[in-house]
């Protein structure tokens, strides 16, 4: 059965997915955590509230960048390079092959921020909260769904997810929802990437943003099943 | 069994105005136990008919089935045994590690798979490139390790596309064996290839394309002796015995007087006028096809001759 080979084959995917892209990761991570490292030497340091400010805005930012660098080809990159001929040739279903790497990839981008947290609380400050975990996960649900869709049709779905995003919120800054019915309308079309940038998710702004990026990798598998990977 | 039934596909991009048919009304039956080789020039449409057949591509018209089933749904039940023109592996795998890997997707039981993988190890040489990354392989030792890891499944469906691209002679003469080996009741092979002696030496039957369209099937071995083909003919001493034998026959412009060219016959034809020759008292030095049988059946279905 095409399921229990892939499940096999899990191992290796966490190996290609994460091996060469962990070290572009922490450099980011690094570069992120250099001026948090100063500010909070700074004298007189900042306050409770503004640091937990910037750890938020430091954890989406990295959470985000986490994503991109490892969902970016998650399936463009077989397709491009021809890796499919060979994994599709045996008993594999791309749904389960491509379908258990998106898994694999917003469980990685956990671990990969939760790592930070802990480290980052051990070496500079405290900083480590659910919250911030539970907006982490709604984020890779969401942004991954969205690069996974996008590479089932293009090599370029990264680029294409931030068009997409650049997008959405200069719309919902153009038409506010609380202004117009457009922008009701909008608000509710549109990917509520904006809602990951609050520093907490009620529950159910949560299932929103999880939910449209459980929908999107939903379409990509549609397209996987629907267009075979070796049409243009 | 495959079933291609008035196949075709066409290939329709944005920015390509003119879609591209690259096959068209296509119909073939292969039968399974069968080795069947797939020749045609440049562009014919075989890498786009092996892409149909693994479910990589969908028909735009027509229908293909393996044992009844739509391609995709045959190999994600039972797997195939598949080569690609352009052997395309992650060039940070090594040799062995990629097989390993290929050889769980292709649910070799864990028992066996060590045992497996060492033997197209073994049997494609590359023993010495096992723990080297793939992006240090020569092209033909990359070509080896796609066509072992093809090998490894044992499936009932192999689809070679130009498994000799690449290779060195010793090795295309290797092919020719491991090509022969592959034959057994309940599979199914099919090679797709440039090299029609290598078609001819371990195909049964091998369908000519052109322009996407089957031209024609050219039977290999027993099975071609009613088809026709160029001889040069050389015996011991010029006799007109051999003109008498084979109406027709000339002395070969660019050989000895001894040499001569018979015209295209058959088999029995062929035996049966050398057989009165020898009865005439000529001694026959060597009888050499023109040209293989295939090739001459390929030159008449692309129009080569023309």
């Amino acid at each position: 059965m095409t399921r229990g080979e892939v499940l096999r084959y899990l191992g290796w995917q966490v190996r290609d997915r994460t091996g060469p892209r962990i070290l572009v990761g922490w450099l980011i991570v690094a570069a992120l955590c250099l001026p948090l490292h100063f500010a909070v030497k700074d004298d007189p340091p900042p306050s409770p509230e503004t640091l937990a400010g910037m750890v938020h805005g430091m954890y989406v930012q990295l959470a985000g960048l986490a994503v991109v660098i490892l969902f970016h080809g998650i399936v463009a990159e077989d397709r491009t390079k021809g890796y499919y001929r060979f994994y599709l040739a045996k008993p594999v279903s791309p749904l389960w092959f491509y379908g258990q790497s998106y898994v694999l990839a917003v469980a990685g981008m956990l671990v990969f921020t939760a790592g930070f947290l802990a480290i980052f609380s051990v070496a500079v400050i405290p900083a480590w909260h659910w919250r911030l975990l539970t907006t982490g996960a709604a984020l890779g649900l969401l942004i991954g769904g969205m690069i996974f869709a996008l590479s089932t049709v293009t090599a370029r779905d990264w680029i294409f997810m931030i068009l997409a995003i650049i997008t959405s919120t200069a719309l919902r800054a153009r038409f506010p929802s609380d202004r117009s019915t457009l922008g009701k309308v909008l608000n509710a079309v549109l990917p509520p990437n904006q809602l990951t940038d609050e520093a907490t998710l009620t529950a159910g702004e949560w299932a929103w943003v999880a939910g449209w990026g459980i929908g999107l990798f939903a379409i990509g598998l549609l397209v996987l099943r629907r267009r075979p990977l070796g049409e243009d | 069994m495959i079933l291609l039934r008035d196949v075709g596909k066409t290939y329709r991009t944005l920015l390509r105005r003119r879609p591209v048919r690259a096959v068209e009304e296509f119909s073939l039956e292969i039968e399974t136990g069968e080795i069947f080789g797939i020749a045609g020039p440049n562009g014919a449409g075989k890498s786009t008919l092996i892409s149909l057949l693994l479910g990589f591509l969908r028909p735009t018209a027509g229908a293909v089935t393996i044992d009844g089933l739509a391609p995709r749904a045959y190999v994600e039940a039972r797997g195939a045994g598949y080569l690609s023109e352009l052997v395309a592996i992650p060039p940070r795998w090594s040799v062995e590690g990629a097989l390993v890997r290929y050889a769980v997707l292709a649910a070799v039981p864990p028992a066996d798979r060590a045992g497996r993988v060492h033997r197209v190890i073994e049997q494609l040489g590359l023993e010495e490139h096992r723990n080297k990354r793939i992006k240090q392989l020569s092209k033909g030792n990359l070509q080896r390790l796609g066509l072992a890891q093809a090998l490894l499944s044992e499936s009932d469906l192999v689809i070679l596309d130009e498994p000799t691209h690449g290779f060195d002679p010793l090795w295309t003469q290797r092919f020719r064996d491991i090509g022969r080996s592959l034959k057994r009741p309940g599979r199914t092979v099919v090679i797709a290839s440039h090299n029609l002696d290598e078609l001819e030496r371990v195909a049964d039957r091998v369908g000519i394309i052109d322009r996407g369209r089957l031209q024609q099937i050219a039977l290999i071995g027993a099975q071609a002796t009613g088809s026709l083909a160029r001889y040069r003919l050389v015996v011991a001493a010029t006799s007109p015995a051999v003109a008498e034998a084979f109406p027709g026959a000339a002395a070969a412009a660019d050989g000895r007087a001894e040499e001569y060219l018979v015209p295209p016959v058959d088999l029995p034809t062929l035996n049966a006028g050398l057989r009165w020759l020898i009865d005439a008292g000529v001694q026959i030095v060597a009888v050499v096809p023109e040209r293989s049988r295939l090739e001459t059946a390929f030159r008449q279905a692309v129009g080569a001759d023309q």
